[in-house]
C-alpha cells in the first residue's frame, strides 16, 4: 500500500517532468524565434528578392512601354462617348483583364501567368492643380508586401485618342469633352500624367 | 516527494527479501502478492510514464523538425548569388545590351553579338566569354537567356535573332537555324548541372519592337 502510493507519486512526477521539459523546449524555441529577425515565418530575405524582382520588372515594362510608344497609346485609349477607357465595366477601370491594348499585353506577359496582381494608377493635374489619381486597371487592394513603379508621361495639345482597335483617331486630346484629365497649362503641353503599376504576389 | 517513494520502495523490497528466507510455506504467497503488487504498480507507472514521456518526444520532435528550417534561411547555398545576380540584369537590361542614355531599350544588333562568341563591335560589353562580359568571377556560373513571346502562345520562350528577315523570332519557329547567322539568345552554363541551388533575376527590355523577359541565372 505504501509502495504503491510512493510509484503513484513517482508517476506524477513523470508526467509533470515531461509536461517541464516540453514546456522549457518550447520555451527556448520561441525564445529564440524571438532572437532572430528573419525567420520563415516572417517576410525573408528570398520574398525581398521576389519583391525586388516585381518592382524591376514593373520599371522594365513601364520603359519599354514608353519607348515604343505603347504607354502614350494605353493613357490615351479613351471612349469619348462612354466616358471612360475603351471596353471597360461601369467602374470605368479594368479589373480582371488587362487592358486591350499593347501595354496591357506587356503587364499580361509578366505578370498574369505568375499568380501576381496589379494596379495601375493615373496621377494628373486637374484643373485646381491638385495632384488627382484614377484607376487604369484594379485588380483589389494591394498587399503589405507589395511593391511601385512609376513613369511619367507628358501628354502634348496636339496628341488624338485612340480608338478601341488602338488606331487613332482624329479626336484631339483638347477637342475631347469627357478626357479624365484638364488642360493644366498654357503651353503646348496639356497635362503631365504619373503612370503608377503595383504589384504584388497573391 | 518522489525521493520518499523510491526509499519506501526499495525498503519493501528488501523486506520480501528477508522473508522469502525464513519460511518456505508463506515464500509462493508473498511472491504472489509482491507479483501481483508490482504488476498493478508497474501498470499505473508505465501509464504516467507514457504518458509524460510521449508528450516529452513529441515536443522534441517538433523542435527537431523545426529548428533546422528555423535556420535555413542563413545557411542557403546561393545567397551570395542573389546581388551578383541582379547587378547583372540591371548591367544588362540598362547598359550593356543597349545604351545607358536609353535603359531597357535593347539595341538588336549589341544583344546578338552578346550571345556570340566573336569579339564585339560597337557595344558596351569587351571580352569572349560571357563571363568577362558580364564582370563575374570565372568559378561562378552565369546563364543569361532572353525569353518572349512573339508566336502569340501562351508560354514564353527561348528568344532567336532570325538573321534572314532582321527579326526575333522564337526558338522553335521553322526560321531560327536556316541561316549561319542566326542566334539563339542563350548563352553560358547549363543550370541544369547546378545541382538544384541558383538564384535568377528578371528584367523586362524592349528588344525589336517587343517586350522581352531577360533571365539571369547564378550559381
Amino acid at each position: 500500500m505504501v509502495s504503491r502510493r510512493g510509484d503513484a507519486d513517482r508517476g506524477q512526477a513523470h508526467t509533470l517532468e515531461g509536461v517541464v521539459a516540453s514546456l522549457l523546449l518550447l520555451s527556448a524555441v520561441i525564445f529564440a524565434l524571438q532572437m532572430t529577425a528573419v525567420t520563415p515565418l516572417s517576410a525573408s530575405t528570398s520574398s525581398q528578392h521576389l519583391e525586388n524582382q516585381q518592382e524591376s520588372t514593373a520599371r522594365g515594362i513601364l520603359a519599354s512601354a514608353a519607348e515604343s510608344g505603347a504607354l502614350e497609346r494605353s493613357v490615351l485609349f479613351w471612349n469619348e462617348t462612354a466616358e471612360q477607357f475603351h471596353n471597360t465595366s461601369d467602374a470605368g477601370y479594368y479589373t480582371s483583364d488587362p487592358p486591350p491594348n499593347d501595354f496591357g499585353h506587356m503587364l499580361n506577359r509578366s505578370f498574369d501567368s505568375d499568380g501576381i496582381a496589379y494596379n495601375v494608377y493615373l496621377g494628373y493635374l486637374s484643373d485646381s492643380v491638385e495632384r488627382q489619381q484614377r484607376r487604369l486597371v484594379y485588380q483589389g487592394r494591394p498587399s503589405d508586401n507589395a511593391v511601385r513603379a512609376t513613369w511619367t508621361l507628358t501628354i502634348y495639345e496636339n496628341d488624338v485618342l485612340y480608338d478601341h482597335e488602338g488606331n487613332p483617331t482624329t479626336t484631339r486630346i483638347t477637342q475631347s469633352s469627357s478626357y479624365f484629365a484638364g488642360n493644366a497649362s498654357e503651353s503646348s503641353v496639356y497635362n503631365v500624367v504619373r503612370v503608377e503599376v503595383v504589384v504584388w504576389r497573391i | 516527494m518522489q525521493t520518499t517513494g523510491t526509499q519506501q520502495e526499495s525498503a519493501t523490497a528488501h523486506g520480501a527479501d528477508t522473508g522469502r528466507d525464513s519460511c518456505t510455506g508463506d515464500r509462493r504467497r508473498v511472491a504472489d502478492r509482491q507479483r501481483r503488487v508490482r504488476r498493478g504498480v508497474r501498470g499505473q507507472t508505465t501509464l504516467d510514464f507514457a504518458v509524460g514521456m510521449s508528450l516529452f518526444l513529441v515536443s522534441l520532435t517538433f523542435i527537431m523538425l523545426f529548428v533546422p528550417g528555423m535556420l535555413g534561411p542563413f545557411v542557403g547555398g546561393a545567397q551570395d548569388e542573389i546581388p551578383a545576380a541582379n547587378r547583372v540584369a540591371d548591367d544588362l537590361a540598362t547598359r550593356l545590351l543597349g545604351n545607358a542614355s536609353e535603359p531597357y531599350a535593347l539595341d538588336a544588333d549589341c544583344t546578338r553579338q552578346f550571345f556570340e562568341s566573336a569579339p564585339p563591335s560597337g557595344c558596351e560589353f569587351d571580352g569572349t566569354t560571357i563571363e568577362e562580359r558580364v564582370g563575374v568571377k570565372e568559378r561562378t556560373n552565369v546563364n543569361v537567356t532572353i525569353l518572349g513571346n512573339t508566336s502569340g502562345g501562351t508560354v514564353d520562350e527561348v528568344l532567336c535573332w532570325d538573321d534572314t528577315n532582321g527579326r526575333v523570332v522564337e526558338r522553335d519557329d521553322a526560321s531560327c537555324g536556316s541561316s549561319s547567322e542566326d542566334v539563339v539568345l542563350s548563352r553560358g552554363s547549363n543550370p541544369d548541372e547546378s545541382g538544384g541551388k541558383t538564384v535568377s533575376a528578371q528584367r523586362v527590355a524592349l528588344l525589336d519592337g517587343r517586350d522581352v523577359t531577360i533571365e539571369v541565372v547564378m550559381w
